[in-house]
């Protein structure tokens, strides 16, 4: 055995080599804890708590009774985080079991989005649950919310629709969407090292704020009878589109709205973005006017040239002649000569001034998106045609909406009032707030007018152009039109297409609901009358006899007292009215403004040689007829400026 | 003969392997695999059979291990054989029997510090002559090529820091002690050809005021060319995981999600402990399993972000401790054996203690060497143990010749 020898040395150096290295190790845990503390504590509260935002509820839209058209539900987005995933494998084969898209696919996501990727943004419940249960590595949810419209395409063009961010896009989403939305809320969790979020500790930093509900004026019972009657007419009319819009003569609420669209793809609420010529609906402007002013009795006689009547340079026509009709006449078998002598008479001025205080040519004001006031030129622009046209509603424009609520005038005997959607919004407190309730924008109209303009639009069903809308207990009051339309590039309008409507309400004793049907180029027949008025017929009857409307409940026919009616049949004092043809109509002069659409030289094709020389006699012109059988082509030809035109060569043709 | 039990050696390892088991708690109480939430108790039975152990060897005459000493140097050289011809292409450091581990290369260290101490202690050692220095080498080498390959690289150095201590306690002059260590320098030199010239210029110094003889200068310049000229074969042998060690404890913010993760969450873990710590289970980087391997490697980065610079300093003071009372017995032994067995044992607790917390405050390479009495697993924990009963005997007997 040998001793130890030099190692006090030695064990020296090791002493001072641990204790060289323990100096070094307290420097650097000074370092870390304290100098650099804060800084590394900031690096752990960085990777360790992650904001997320917390989703507001956006409000639910109600129908008038309290049914849910547009709501949120909960829905829960999933991410993932590639990068903290151990086996990319693992999750790609997870998540391509979940969802049934391919292994493959999930790896490229992952590989392209590497830091943060959506899985799936809203999923279903079943989807969800799935998710849940997964073991996904790094897989996050955080609830978000859905858009639900319970009624799915029912009236979907009012209330519009949300984007992917549930902000509205179009319809009431879009006009009430700064009610609707929310303000989303922030929350602050703990995630591990795996990017797990780890449940048992969350803060909320902000709390979300739920958007407002708002409760319609609408009527889901009306919608769904309104859209199924239009859908029906429109399949076996074969319009291009159908609209209505019926409005409640109580308030102003709107309580339906609806389009329907041969075309299938994305629908606008035609009835309120949409501008056409009104057509014969716009005679009860020359109709109130003379009336009003005391210009014309009912039952004063006017001449309406048998059907066709040479105005300056234009041919206006009726599509049924008459020689002589009483003026309330003119509104109830539709008479354009008898508008367009109506309007001559009272005057642009007077013509402007009723339009005008019907509301044409100024927004309603309704709340919704896209709303355009229409087409209204001043009268000091109007010619003599012009004004003549205007009262058969040619040469101004105007949205379903805006006819409904001047209609609206005659049922609520004298208040032109404001249409609206939106009745009341309860915000997430429960507070509850008027949006709209019954403005009337002005008072129209005496009383006396009022009562002859009723009568006049009774007699229309009962009597006139649109008895396809008589019903035993079911009685509506309205006027047909039917507008020509113009053709595609110019050259006047179309024959065979028009806009076929009827404006109205019911039930005539007491008025509740005014409303419009219109279908767009209808190929059965282009009337009207034919077309939109047993359409209203049916939605007046199915809406009147709903339980809880009781429209017609205590209706008991009977006659009507006709010495309450300021129009009889009999025309016991009519007297015949002689229009001055260069009485000028407005201060200013005529024939100056601009012609903006006009009958133009007469349309002699299609009629048989011998009714279309009596007709270019009654017109006033010279004609040479070749060939036989119908007219096929004339020069100068149809719509044509018919200035120093004193003979129409006509060519025959047998078919 | 002082017959006293040494408490003084005994009450800090005790301490530290019951702040072991708390810690162990902590670190796995908010572990996602449910299998880990037990490991404290099995720690605690660990540290029982330790604590056997720990007597069993103070009350067993020294003697007995100064016959043994070459049979425990075989016993344990057929064990990592066994291991290695067992495990076949699969690497594997443990021998599984029933429900626990056994990892041989913890129990080789014991092996190799008595058996080198055996060497030792019987031998003339003549400072200029290298021969019983490689006889050393060969001693150690084995074992640490065994361990190497099976492969744990941070094992394997334990084995150099045990051949250095001892080494160094033998006496041999630094000059020649540095001479022996020229070869490692060579090989990192040899990164670049300017590095390793200027080191070849100053290896011929050290030579030369060595006073060698010409076959011993040569040799170790020969030794050193060729040390130089493997390193890039070495270098390409390494594991991807070595290498990337080495890269990232150059440089750990290279590769934040990556390789350096493991330092960076740590160091954010001790730094977010601060003075006093977030207390006790309140720990958010443990809790959260930013920390990685926090209950064996980095159990220190759990311990000081719950507990703060203050539960760190009680650590490393407890350390500091166990550290002087440990060399003191080696240095107080007369018997060349005890002491040699002593200070081999000590090197390796100073070795894995240094590169541990070094490691996890971002000093040292990432080795995966367990922190000894706190890191979790059982053949560590029994190790160390062993090592307090052999001092705690030789500190009982250190007047014995």
């Amino acid at each position: 055995m040998i001793t130890r020898q030099s190692i006090n040395k030695n064990g020296r150096l090791i002493i001072f080599i641990i204790a060289l290295f323990w100096l070094v190790f307290v420097a650097r845990a000074i370092q870390v804890q304290i100098i650099d503390g804060a800084k590394f504590r900031e690096y752990a509260d960085r990777q360790q708590k992650d904001t997320m935002p917390l989703a507001a509820r956006r409000g639910t839209i109600y129908d008038c009774s309290g049914r849910p058209l547009a709501y949120d539900i909960e829905a829960k987005t999933y991410t993932v985080n590639p990068r903290y995933m151990s086996s990319q494998d693992s999750a790609a084969m997870k998540l391509s079991k979940i969802t049934g898209k391919s292994k493959a696919y999930w790896l490229e996501r992952f590989r392209k989005r590497p830091g943060f990727l959506m899985v799936a943004r809203r999923v279903s419940q079943e989807l969800a649950y799935k998710l849940d249960n997964s073991d996904i590595q790094t897989l996050k949810s955080r609830g978000e919310t859905q858009r639900i419209y319970p009624y799915g395409d029912l009236a979907a063009e009012v209330i519009g629709r949300t984007d992917a961010d549930n902000k509205g896009i179009s319809g009431l989403e879009k006009f009430y969407d700064n009610v609707l939305a929310g303000v989303d809320g922030k929350s602050i969790y703990l995630r591990d090292a795996y990017g797990k979020q780890v449940t048992a500790w969350e803060h909320t930093l902000v709390s979300p704020v739920n958007g407002s509900d708002i409760y319609l004026a609408l009527d889901v019972n009306l919608q769904e009878i309104v859209e199924e009657e239009l859908r029906a007419e429109l399949d076996s009319c074969g319009a291009k589109w159908g609209t209505a819009v019926f409005m409640d003569v109580k308030t102003g609420g709107v309580l339906s709205c609806a389009t329907v669209e041969t075309n299938p793809g994305f629908k606008r609420a035609r009835a309120i973005v949409d501008m056409n010529e009104p057509g014969s609906t716009a005679k009860l402007i020359p109709l109130a006017t003379v009336f009003e002013e005391n210009i014309f009795e009912p039952n004063d006689i006017i001449d309406v040239e048998g059907g066709s009547y040479v105005l300056g340079k234009h041919v206006i026509r009726d599509d049924h002649a008459h020689n002589l009709l009483k003026c309330s006449e003119i509104g109830v078998y539709s008479s354009n000569i008898g508008a367009a002598k109506l309007g001559l008479r009272a005057g642009a001025e007077h013509i402007y001034k009723t339009l005008a205080q019907f509301g044409f040519g100024t927004k309603t004001g309704i709340d919704f998106p896209g709303e355009t006031p229409g087409l209204l030129y001043k009268p000091e622009t109007w010619t003599r045609h012009n004004l003549a046209i205007i009262c058969f509603g040619y040469g101004v424009t105007a949205s379903a909406l805006q006819i409904v609520r001047a209609y609206g005038v005659v049922a609520t005997r004298g208040e032109l009032l404001k249409p609206y959607f939106a009745t009341a919004k309860v915000t997430a407190d429960s507070v509850e707030q008027i949006l709209n309730s019954k403005v009337v924008v002005r008072k129209v109209l005496g009383e006396r007018t009022l009562r002859i303009l009723d009568d006049i639009f009774r007699d229309v069903v009962q009597i006139g152009t649109a008895k396809k809308a008589i019903d035993d207990i079911c009685i509506i009051a309205g006027k047909t039109g039917t507008a020509k339309r113009l053709k595609e590039g110019g050259g006047g309008y179309e024959a065979g297409k028009a806009l076929a409507s009827f404006t109205g309400y019911f039930p005539a004793d007491d008025p509740r609901v005014v409303g419009i049907i219109m279908f767009d180029e209808p190929k059965t027949s282009v009337y009207g009358g034919e077309i939109s008025a047993p359409v209203f017929k049916n939605i007046a009857k199915r809406y009147g006899l709903m339980p809880g409307n009781n429209m017609f409940v205590n209706y008991r026919p009977k006659p009507r007292d006709e010495k309450m009616r300021l129009i009889n049949a009999g025309g016991n004092k009519a007297r015949i009215v002689k229009l001055s043809e260069n009485r000028p109509i407005n201060k200013v002069g005529e024939e100056k403004g601009k012609q903006i659409v006009g009958g133009g030289f007469h349309d002699f094709r299609g009629l048989t040689v011998r009714d279309a020389i009596r007709k270019a006699k009654s017109l006033g012109i010279g004609c040479k007829v070749t060939g036989s059988g119908r007219i096929a082509t004339q020069n100068p030809a149809a719509g044509a400026d018919t200035t120093g035109v004193a003979q129409v060569e006509l060519v025959g043709e047998m078919q | 003969m002082s017959r006293t039990f040494n408490l003084g050696i005994f009450i800090p390892p005790l301490v530290l392997s019951l702040i072991g088991i708390i810690l162990i708690y902590s670190a796995t109480y908010y572990s996602a695999a449910p299998s880990e939430h037990g490991l404290y108790s099995r720690q605690i039975m660990w540290l029982l059979v330790g604590l056997a152990l720990c007597l069993a060897i103070y009350y067993v005459p020294l003697r007995v291990h100064e016959v043994l000493s070459f049979a425990y140097y075989g016993v344990i050289l057929i064990l990592l054989g066994l291991l290695l011809v067992t495990s076949g292409e699969t690497a594997e450091r443990w021998f599984r029997l029933g429900p626990f581990s056994f990892q041989p290369s913890e129990f080789a260290k014991l092996a190799v510090a008595i058996a080198l101490a055996r060497y030792l202690a019987f031998r003339k050692l003549d400072y200029e002559r290298f021969s019983w220095v490689f006889v050393m080498l060969i001693i150690i080498g084995i074992p640490a090529g065994l361990v190497l390959v099976q492969p744990d690289l941070g094992s394997s150095l334990v084995f150099f820091a045990l051949f250095f201590g001892v080494l160094i306690w033998t006496g041999m002059p630094l000059n020649r002690i540095l001479l022996m260590i020229t070869p490692l320098i060579s090989m990192l030199a040899a990164i670049h050809w300017f590095s390793w010239g200027i080191f070849f210029l100053l290896l011929l110094v050290l030579i030369l005021i060595s006073r060698l003889t010409v076959v011993q200068g040569f040799f170790f310049f020969i030794l050193n060319l060729g040390f130089g000229m493997i390193t890039p074969l070495l270098w390409n042998k390494l594991h991807g995981y070595q290498k990337m060690r080495i890269i990232i404890f150059l440089d750990p913010g290279q590769d934040p999600r990556g390789a350096g993760y493991q330092i960076i969450q740590s160091k954010i873990a001790i730094g977010a402990g601060g003075i006093f710590g977030q207390g006790f289970l309140k720990g958010s980087q443990t809790k959260l399993n930013f920390l990685p391997e926090q209950h064996t490697d980095f159990i220190f980065s759990a311990l000081s972000e719950q507990f703060g610079l203050i539960g760190g300093i009680i650590v490393v003071g407890l350390f500091g401790w166990l550290f002087y009372k440990g060399f003191s017995t080696a240095y107080r032994a007369r018997n060349a054996f005890y002491s040699y067995i002593a200070c081999g044992l000590m090197s390796v607790l100073v070795f894995q203690v240094l590169l541990n917390i070094g490691m996890t405050m971002g000093l040292m390479p990432v080795t995966g060497l367990p922190l000894p009495f706190l890191s979790y697993g059982g053949s560590s924990l029994l190790f160390f143990w062993a090592a307090i009963g052999f001092l705690m005997a030789i500190n009982r007997d250190w007047q014995e010749y």
